[in-house]
Formats: C-alpha cells, sequence, structure tokens
C-alpha cells in the first residue's frame, strides 16, 4: 500500500470560483476540480457512477459536486485496474461520523475484491480522498494505490491526517 | 449444490482430462489444435445450456453456465497461446493470453462452483514472463460523454446494474457512447495489458519489440517511431 499526502485547494472558496454550492455530506469531486475554467465540464473518474450504486446499495448516498451546475463528462484512464473517484469528506462530518469514510471504503473495497474475486493478487487500484484537517482551516488530498484489500485500512490513515 | 445438470459436470471433467495434459509449450501442436477443436465443441453445448437458463429465468444456473464458458474459452486461449507461438506469431499469441486471464477473471466472478479459478490465474499471468520478453504497457485516456448498461440498454447511472456483475447469464459491462482521446501514457499496471509498444526505431528501420525483427524502413532511411 502507498499512500501520499498533499495540500489541496480551499473547497469553499474554489466551489465560490465554480458558482456551486458548497458540498456538505459525502460528495464525488470532479477531477478538474482545482483546475476548471469558467464553463468547462466537469470531468469525474469513469467508476462514478459505479460507486455510487455500491454505496446506494448499502444505503449511503453520495453527492455528485455541481451535477446540476454544468455538463459532466468522465474519464477511463485505462492506467490501473480500477481507479476511484475523488471522495470528499467535511470536517464536521468526519467529527460526527467518524466511521462513516472507514464504512464507506470497506463497501467498496467488497466490491473491488467481489470484482476481482480470485484474481485479485496483483490487481492495482487508486484512491483519493479529500478532507477538511479541521473547520475553515485546511484541505489535504490523501491518495492510495496498491492491492484492493488495502482500501479499508486507507481510512485509517485518512483519519490520522484528518487529526492534523 | 452445483446448478448445472450432471451431463456438463461430467463432460467438463472428460475435457478436462484430455485438456490439461497439454497445457504446456512442449507438447504436440497437432493434439493441442485437436484439444482447441473438442473444447469449443463442448463450449457450443455449454452455450446452448446457457441460452436455454436464461429463457426459463433460471438465473443461479445461468450464471454458472456462464463461468463455465468463460472457463472453456480460457482454456482453449492458453491452448492458442501454445500453437501460436510454434506457428510464430508471438504477437498474437500474447494477445491469446491475455484473453485467457481476463476469461478466467470472468469465470472467477460468474461461478460459485468452479475450483482453483485463482491458481489458474496466477499461472496464466506467471506465462507472461516465462513464454515472452518484458512489455512496455501503454494506458489510453478516454473522455466519455454518455455509458449504456450492457443489460438494460439505457443510461448506465439511472439503472441498478453493477459493472462486473453476472445478470441472468451476462455480465453488465459499459458501453462507451461519444467518446474522444484525452492523452495516451506509459503505465506499470495497464487495465489492459495488450496496450503495449509493438516497436522501435533503429537505424534503418524499425524493430519489432516481441520478435526482435528489423524491418527497414522504405526509402532507407532511420524510422521515427
Amino acid at each position: 500500500m502507498k499512500t501520499t499526502t498533499s495540500d489541496f485547494v480551499d473547497v469553499p472558496t474554489r466551489s465560490a470560483q465554480l458558482g456551486c454550492a458548497l458540498p456538505t455530506g459525502l460528495t464525488l469531486l470532479p477531477n478538474n476540480f482545482e483546475s476548471a475554467q469558467p464553463g468547462e465540464e466537469f470531468l469525474f473518474q469513469g467508476q462514478t457512477a459505479t460507486v455510487m450504486k455500491v454505496l446506494k446499495a448499502a444505503n449511503i448516498t453520495l453527492a455528485k459536486f455541481g451535477s446540476t451546475a454544468r455538463s459532466e463528462a468522465f474519464i477511463h484512464n485505462k492506467s490501473h485496474d480500477w481507479a476511484l473517484p475523488i471522495i470528499f469528506i467535511g470536517y464536521e462530518l468526519m467529527k460526527q461520523n467518524p466511521d462513516l469514510l472507514g464504512f464507506v471504503l470497506s463497501k467498496i473495497q467488497d466490491y473491488a475484491l467481489d470484482l476481482f474475486k480470485e484474481t485479485v493478487v496483483g490487481r492495482h487500484v487508486k484512491a483519493e480522498v479529500v478532507i477538511e484537517t479541521r473547520r475553515g482551516r485546511k484541505y489535504k488530498k490523501i491518495s492510495y494505490e496498491g492491492d484492493p484489500s488495502g482500501l479499508k485500512d486507507f481510512a485509517k490513515v485518512v483519519k490520522a491526517a484528518a487529526r492534523q | 449444490m452445483i446448478p448445472v445438470p450432471p451431463e456438463i459436470i461430467t463432460g467438463f471433467a472428460a475435457l478436462l482430462e484430455q485438456v490439461e495434459p497439454l497445457l504446456f509449450l512442449a507438447r504436440d501442436r497437432k493434439l493441442q489444435e485437436q484439444a482447441i477443436v473438442a473444447t469449443k465443441q463442448f463450449l457450443e453445448r455449454v452455450e446452448q445450456m446457457r441460452l436455454a437458463a436464461i429463457g426459463m429465468q433460471n438465473e443461479p444456473e445461468a450464471n454458472e453456465l456462464l463461468g463455465l464458458s468463460m472457463t472453456l474459452k480460457a482454456l482453449a486461449s492458453e491452448l492458442g497461446v501454445y500453437v501460436l507461438l510454434k506457428a510464430d506469431q508471438a504477437e498474437d499469441a500474447w494477445d491469446r493470453l491475455i484473453d485467457a486471464q481476463d476469461q478466467i477473471a470472468a469465470a472467477a466472478r460468474a461461478s460459485k462452483a468452479i475450483p482453483n479459478l485463482g491458481k489458474k490465474f496466477d499461472h496464466l499471468r506467471s506465462l507472461e514472463s516465462a513464454l515472452f520478453p518484458p512489455q512496455n504497457f501503454l494506458s489510453a485516456g478516454l473522455i466519455v460523454r454518455r455509458h449504456e448498461c450492457s443489460i438494460c440498454g439505457t443510461d448506465y447511472q439511472d439503472c441498478d446494474h453493477i459493472v462486473g456483475k453476472p445478470y441472468m447469464g451476462r455480465f453488465c459491462a459499459v458501453i462507451l457512447k461519444e467518446v474522444s482521446a484525452d492523452h495516451i501514457a506509459f503505465v506499470d499496471a495497464p487495465a489492459d495489458r495488450r496496450c503495449r509498444v509493438i516497436s522501435f526505431g533503429v537505424p534503418g528501420g524499425t524493430r519489432n519489440k516481441m520478435t526482435w525483427i528489423v524491418t527497414p524502413t522504405e526509402g532507407g532511411g532511420d524510422s521515427d517511431n
């Protein structure tokens, strides 16, 4: 499992620049959240609809950022066996429901393990989570690359980053 | 209990007895070609039963037969690897090996009863380095504006079907519509291992990365690719 942490753009400020409502619950961000120009379509990861359906089946509703504000398209990069859309979770939600992200990633992990079944060894997945480290303070993106079975533990790495 | 007619289980066991001893490069090519024919004949029977199970709306049987169908395809593909290598068709042999890997992975998704699919997949992966030189893989980045569900034909965002899962004997796949190319990149772990560097330029021509044969450039100059 390889994880990296990097600074992310201030989500409320950027949301306002994009003319979109600030995400409140668990939200999927477009890959071009930081770089999209005015009027430019949002580009979501190709697995976005699948992830939303997997979590809907577990009674978790994910919102898609700006879904009513702009047109959207989907990126299908064939660079990994499986790549998740960027998941954003705000500070208040993390505080109220500290196990939520772990639950979400475990459901996604279950789907990935079911997708690959016995052929899972050597499979390569990519995941990214954007968090608010403290209310209104900083935003970080934590990235994961590795085996699908590491996704559940990735939640612990994200929680640790959120406490900083 | 395996939800598949007993004669299919018996027939599959008999076929494996015939085919498995031939899954080595050193085995006789004619025997391997005969085994491919036998496998495809049995596959035809299984496919007819799968369609019948779909017609009867018997999902457990249809899905199990789907898994068996993919396993049979993988057997034929693996035999094809050895036959093609002996015929000096290494490029096609590589593609056939990746087909076999994909087919075994699909079998694992559909079938609850077929054993040792993980071991078979690992073996097929090991054949990459055992039989072929190292490859440089490429990944295509595509921008897609619409996805169609292969099961119900509606927009994939709107239905409840999930990619990769079997539904009544058929896999859910996403059909990409309104596609444009965004980029190409070199990657270590591509989703499609068929996407690889085929050749590169050398003085006077291009060298095929698989066979190492140099094809002279017309006019005798250096190749740019």
